[in-house]
């Protein structure tokens, strides 16, 4: 018996090893996914600005026919990323996820009725200074993933976000 | 060492690992449940308060398996429902009424999605009603009729081309701090009203 409790011991540190990694690696591997489906919709630093929600719609399940989504993969490692969301008097949100999956930062019409403008930056030890009125952010992670929520509440709501989605910005800071 | 004895810590060596690896797929994916029952409405489930700000591992593991990129429960919070307040599961060849009432909220949606998980295929244009269009009753109740046909409801669910069975979920935006904090809201309360060949109940 005794000359098994050596590999039974190692097997079961191995074990417990194995568990906690892989439990803790999963949201990692799940947002790498999403990092890379969105990449190939709308590229990195730009806004992926999904189509409306129709009883047609097949690429997300439950999706929210009432919510028009936008997403854009930031990328940090050459720099701050300037974000902006044009305010809008319908419900609205703006939801910052890091590689993690953790969600780190949101704001929305209640808590930024004047919208978001920010420079997502990877530490707080930012070289340039913003523009005034512009915040800055630290982002856990150099990719992550920016959302976009805004309530559709009918066709003339939707025209209006149409024209509030023109004027949101996520690309690199020059 | 003898080979045999090298050949047995390796082979535990790998059972080690894939035991761990299997324990932690499957504590992910089945194991952990972060819904709950809402008590004093049967029919709805919903994500556990967790009461921290820092989740399990577990919990941070289903949640980016199931609802990636989720709202935050000071966001949103969800309910979702398979069946009716007798515990009958929710079929496309009944008929249902939901009746409710004003939700602690900023705004809410009640959404109904065929048994695939997408919205059914139909030109009804009645997937979705919510508190920017739902028709309430003096006192601020209302009704929605929930079937194959409108039957002349004012507020209408459709259930043509769902499948067998569908899946409601109700979503309240902006929720009040008491509900954040755990206070159950007065959520719809559905009935089966009646079924394709059989009279309700």
């Amino acid at each position: 018996m005794k000359r098994y409790r050596g590999p039974l011991l190692l097997a079961l540190v191995l074990a417990v090893i194995a568990h906690v990694a892989v439990v803790k690696l999963e949201p990692y591997h799940f947002m790498r996914g999403a990092i890379n489906r969105n990449i190939l919709k709308g590229g990195i630093n730009s806004w992926f600005e999904a189509p409306r929600v129709t009883s047609a719609s097949r690429t997300v399940v439950h999706p929210s026919p009432e919510l028009a989504y936008s997403a854009c993969v930031y990328d940090l490692s050459k720099g701050p990323v300037h974000l902006r969301v044009e305010p809008m008097d319908e419900y609205w949100s703006l939801s910052l996820y890091a590689a993690d999956a953790e969600n780190f930062h949101a704001w929305n019409y209640r808590t930024s009725p004047q919208g978001v403008d920010i420079w997502l930056v990877k530490s707080q030890a930012v070289e340039r200074q913003p523009p005034p009125g512009v915040a800055v952010v630290s982002s856990p992670s150099n990719r992550g993933l920016a959302f976009i929520r805004r309530h559709v509440v009918d066709d003339a709501s939707w025209g209006l976000i149409t024209q509030a989605r023109k004027l949101d910005r996520c690309e690199a800071v020059p | 060492m003898s080979r045999a004895r090298i050949s047995f810590w390796f082979l535990s060596a790998l059972a080690g690992i894939a035991v761990g690896v299997g324990t932690a797929l499957l504590a992910t994916s089945t194991l952990v449940d972060p819904m709950q029952t809402v008590p004093g409405h049967p029919e709805w489930r919903t994500k556990r308060a967790s009461g921290t700000d820092q989740p399990s591992m577990y919990v941070r593991a289903f949640a980016a398996r199931y609802g990636l990129m989720g709202l935050s429960r000071s966001e949103a919070i969800y309910y979702h429902t398979i069946a009716d307040r007798q515990g009958r599961t929710l079929s496309s060849s009944c008929d249902y009424e939901i009746t409710g009432q004003g939700l602690p909220a900023q705004w809410w949606s009640l959404t109904l999605y065929a048994n695939d998980g997408f919205l059914s295929r139909n030109t009804d244009d009645a997937n979705h009603v919510g508190s920017v269009n739902v028709s309430a009753k003096p006192d601020g109740t209302w009704d929605i009729h929930v079937g194959a046909t409108r039957n002349g409801a004012v507020n209408w669910l459709s259930t043509r081309n769902s499948g067998a069975n569908f899946v409601l979920t109700l979503r309240t935006y902006l929720p009040t701090q008491a509900v954040i904090d755990g206070e159950v809201p007065n959520l719809p309360e559905i009935q089966r009203t009646s079924c394709q060949g059989e009279h309700a109940s």
